[in-house]
């Protein structure tokens, strides 16, 4: 409905770059306002700030000096607001000390408006790992001469504003956005086809199958390991691994979706991830735009592979790891970037030594996608769990209590939810030709049929959506 | 080619014809899964120390007002009053005298009879803190010897393979153990082991000092016990028919106890108990999926032979979640067989008081929205109306958590008091409801000590 409203206006300023550029600039922080509140203006400072970085980079005297405070910003604002109780945590954890967080920028903002903001916690804004992450390939690609800069601070604040990928991304890189912004808008009939088709798919994975897993299953499980069986525990870690595909992939194909509806192309961010063959292929697969990211500004300043085997591993490691932060500031999610940095350094050892990774044979290839997705999911429950406690639990119930006898009780209650698990294995591993059929036949529709099927899906979500809650194994409590 | 008009009437047929059919149809617009139903207004009773826990807000951004706060921990929790039938003076006086004037060397015990609510030893643990924090004692109490994993306790048990556990689930087996779990070593598997440790060394506190196994033999078993890689006793567990203890003391919390037996006919150990030598202990007996102790289908002179080694000063029945999801209009079963349950412990401890803990609310989905179940209140004036009849003490857990509405408000809340399968409480639910059946339980006792 929103979006309709939004699309109304839009077509009466689409055809004047600057109208549409600010139009949609408005939009999007309306739209960050509508989930952030006042982190709003953090968005705003960050875009002008920026900005600003971006004519100083671009002077030729001075280049380094500036990426180096510009990044340091960037980095200091995205610690503050994410890691600050991470590193007290851990300070207090190490030392014995009992130190408590403060919010400096609240205290600060309380000097101009009185009781702004809590001054005894710092709340994380919407979205600030992704823009920050998006500021700063700007930056470096601003200086490195990929991307030229922007003069107008109204067109770079869209840039790093834009609304379809400002909470979740991808993360779009200035040389292939900034140049769309100054084109006129042109659709065929097939591209907007295909974002309807997109739009769709990602609502179908998000609410049908991501939705319907977690809130029937996983959630359950994961904050009550000890209350369920190992089995049960065990199933959740891989219906978790469908949940947390489909729910992003679902949001990134319907912001992909929205912002071609709008005229522009955002990059691919997921291409059938756990279809990979080896960790190496699942990060040239999952979250594409975060794994580039991670590879052009961090990998390779580091060093990469260009300074020996050694500092490969260690620049590996480290790349991962703090990918592992930057989804969260936890010892948890560290863990996780340690888990995929030791696989795929271990991958690449073997790569070496053993002459492994040549064309594999289709059993070689199944064994393969099956090998990586069991590694994908164990690494996965180290995202998931809320707390240390809970991993311990899970492993606890797996070795002690995972009674396989209940498997025949389990189909009996858990019906809906392995069926929908079940879809979610076949979203997950159809056959490519398949989806580009089935995406090949909705584009040639009519848009009468179109819009049939559509609202065949909004009754499908409504549906599932409003089914009762899934019983359990131990139906009895 | 498309243009934004185009895209815009595209979208617009969209909403036309899905309003159209919503309005045809009667329906509302699509709801999320998880929606959060308006609170239902509660008694606005004052609580002495509001917690910190609050509903969740739509856009927890800015911090609240501290009167919209309070209200939220009023909808949150509603202080509820224990209930006593007026002709019973005498309310929880047999425990505050065995506290007070103890005729027994052993430690009071409360005995918590209940469904997976209490799983986990949770309500039990805060309860147990609560009471302890005033009368002393350490430890967990019974425990059942079992795969075992208690949080609060930092504690875990783990046996070899060659045990077989029998509980209520067993229609073959008659159960012997308070616990409603016998943990049995026969000849077929003669040697046998069970190791208790606790898994959290770091700031670990002091906890149980006494190990008690409640067991019974058929023949000479042998016995001997290591604590980490030095070996304590060795010795021989006579064959007793009647229930017996095996006991050791500790100077300090062990953190690591391998039991090792060698058996020539069968052994059943009934029970284990982590305790120290003084003050309270409230064991946890959790019995998921019943909606009452089987004690009838037991064997009762075990069971009686152990309760003749407990120094019993409450027992407390705490079920009815299980009743809930089948609909009836006056459970004939469950009044039936919840009173022989009662029957059988007046007829073992007939002066120890007993406290039934009404069912909590629980909620189900209907057309999108999660509201609590309508025969709730069915339940709770059965288990009301057993209690008057019995003269034991009742506690409207469902009217604490705020009423009807209650467990939506407790799955909203932040952080989370119910679990997300609206039946069950989350951790900081269970201890919000132990310290709560704490304070009342000391209240009692309070009333009791002006009244000597």
């Amino acid at each position: 409905m929103a979006f309709t409203l939004i699309l109304g206006i839009y077509s009466l300023v689409y055809k004047k770059s600057p109208l549409r550029n600010g139009y949609l600039l408005v939009v999007s922080w309306f739209i960050y306002y509508q989930l952030g509140g006042a982190f709003l203006l953090l968005l705003i400072v960050s875009c002008l700030a920026n900005y600003g970085f971006g004519l100083l980079i671009a002077k030729p005297n001075l280049k380094r000096p500036w990426l180096t405070i510009a990044v340091s910003f960037n980095l200091l604002i995205l610690g503050y607001f994410k890691y600050t109780y991470f590193l007290v945590d851990n300070i207090n954890w190490l030392f014995d000390t009992h130190w408590q967080v403060f919010n400096w920028i609240g205290w600060a903002l309380n000097q101009l408006v009185k009781n702004a903001a809590d001054e005894h916690s710092i709340l994380l804004p919407i979205g600030i790992s992704f823009y920050t992450f998006q500021a700063i390939s700007y930056l470096v690609d601003v200086y490195r001469g990929d991307s030229d800069v922007v003069r107008n601070p109204l067109d770079f604040s869209f840039y790093l504003s834009f609304f379809p990928q400002l909470v979740a991304g991808p993360i779009v890189r200035a040389a292939s956005f900034i140049p769309q912004m100054y084109q006129r808008f042109r659709l065929k009939k097939a591209e907007f086809s295909h974002a309807i088709f997109l739009i769709s798919k990602g609502l179908f994975k998000k609410m049908v199958i991501a939705d319907f897993l977690a809130v029937n299953f996983i959630d359950r499980i994961f904050e009550a390991p000890l209350a369920y069986s190992g089995l049960e525990n065990l199933f959740s870690v891989y219906a978790y691994s469908l949940q947390i595909y489909c729910d992003f992939s679902g949001y990134t194909d319907i912001a992909i979706g929205l912002a071609l509806i709008l005229g522009f192309k955002i990059p691919v961010n997921f291409n059938a991830p756990y279809k990979a063959t080896s960790l190496t292929d699942f990060w040239h697969r999952w979250h594409i735009s975060l794994s580039l990211w991670l590879r052009d500004y961090l990998y390779i300043p580091l060093g990469g592979n260009r300074k020996g085997q050694v500092r490969m591993y260690v620049n590996l490691l480290i790349t991962m790891i703090l990918g592992g932060l930057w989804h969260g500031a936890n010892l948890r999610f560290l863990i996780w970037g340690a888990v995929h940095g030791f696989g795929l350094a271990l991958e690449k050892l073997m790569r070496q030594t053993l002459g492994f990774g040549h064309k594999l044979s289709f059993w070689q290839r199944g064994l393969s996608i099956f090998v990586t997705f069991q590694v994908i999911s164990f690494a996965w429950l180290f995202f998931r769990a809320k707390d240390q406690a809970t991993i311990r639990q899970f492993f606890y119930q797996v070795g002690h209590h995972f009674f396989p006898q209940n498997l025949a009780a389990g189909w009996e209650s858990y019906r809906y939810v392995i069926g929908i698990f079940i879809l979610g294995l076949f979203v997950i591993w159809i056959p490519n030709r398949w989806k580009e059929w089935l995406r090949g036949a909705f584009i040639e529709l009519h848009f009468t049929v179109q819009i049939l099927l559509v609202l065949l899906l909004v009754g499908l979500i409504y549906f599932v959506a409003g089914a009762g809650l899934q019983p359990f194994i131990y139906f009895r409590f | 080619m498309m243009t934004p008009v185009r895209e815009f009437l595209y979208f617009l047929a969209i909403i036309v014809v899905l309003g159209t059919f919503l309005y045809l149809t009667g329906n509302q617009n699509p709801q999320p899964a998880l929606q959060r139903v308006q609170p239902v207004a509660v008694d606005s009773v004052k609580q002495e120390k509001p917690t910190k826990i609050q509903v969740q807000k739509e856009a927890p951004i800015l911090a609240e007002s501290a009167e919209k706060s309070t209200k939220l921990q009023q909808q949150l929790f509603n202080p509820t009053t224990l209930v006593f039938v007026p002709d019973d003076s005498t309310h929880f006086q047999y425990l505050w005298n065995k506290l007070q004037h103890p005729t027994s060397a052993l430690p009071v015990r409360v005995i918590y009879f209940g469904d997976s609510q209490v799983e986990n030893d949770r309500i039990t643990s805060s309860l147990r803190e609560a009471l302890q924090q005033k009368f002393g004692g350490k430890g967990p109490g019974l425990v059942p010897l079992d795969q075992y994993y208690n949080t609060p306790h930092h504690l875990m048990i783990e046996l070899s393979d060659g045990w077989k556990i029998k509980s209520f689930q067993d229609e073959d087996f008659v159960n012997q153990s308070l616990l409603f779990k016998n943990t049995i070593l026969t000849p077929e598997d003669d040697n046998g082991w069970f190791r208790i440790q606790r898994f959290k060394r770091r700031s670990a506190k002091p906890d149980y000092q006494i190990m008690k196994l409640y067991y019974w033999a058929k023949d000479t078993s042998q016995v001997t016990v290591q604590q980490g890689r030095t070996q304590i006793y060795a010795g021989t567990l006579k064959p007793e028919q009647k229930v017996s203890t095996l006991d050791f003391q500790f100077n300090r919390t062990p953190d690591d106890i391998r039991f090792d037996f060698k058996v020539k006919d069968t052994l059943n150990i009934c029970g284990l108990s982590l305790e120290s030598d003084s003050g309270i202990f409230v064991d946890n007996v959790a019995l998921r999926g019943l909606s009452y102790p089987t004690f009838e289908w037991s064997d009762q002179e075990k069971l009686k032979q152990i309760l003749d080694q407990l120094n019993v000063g409450l027992f407390v029945l705490h079920f009815g979640v299980n009743l809930v999801p089948y609909e009836s209009d006056d459970y004939p079963n469950f009044k039936r067989h919840f009173q022989r349950q009662i029957d059988f412990l007046k007829r073992v401890r007939p002066d120890v008081p007993i406290l039934i803990v009404g069912v909590s609310d629980m909620a189900e989905k209907q057309d999108g929205r999660f509201i609590s179940y309508p025969n709730i209140p069915t339940i709770k004036a059965i288990q009301r109306e057993i209690s008057g009849r019995n003269h034991t003490a009742f506690w409207d857990l469902q009217k604490f958590m705020g009423g009807a509405g209650g467990m939506v408000n407790w799955v909203n809340a932040k952080p989370a008091l119910g679990r997300t399968d609206y039946t069950h409480f989350s951790r900081k639910g269970a201890d919000a409801i132990g310290k709560e059946l704490g304070k009342l339980i000391l209240n009692e006792l309070k009333t009791e000590q002006h009244k000597q």
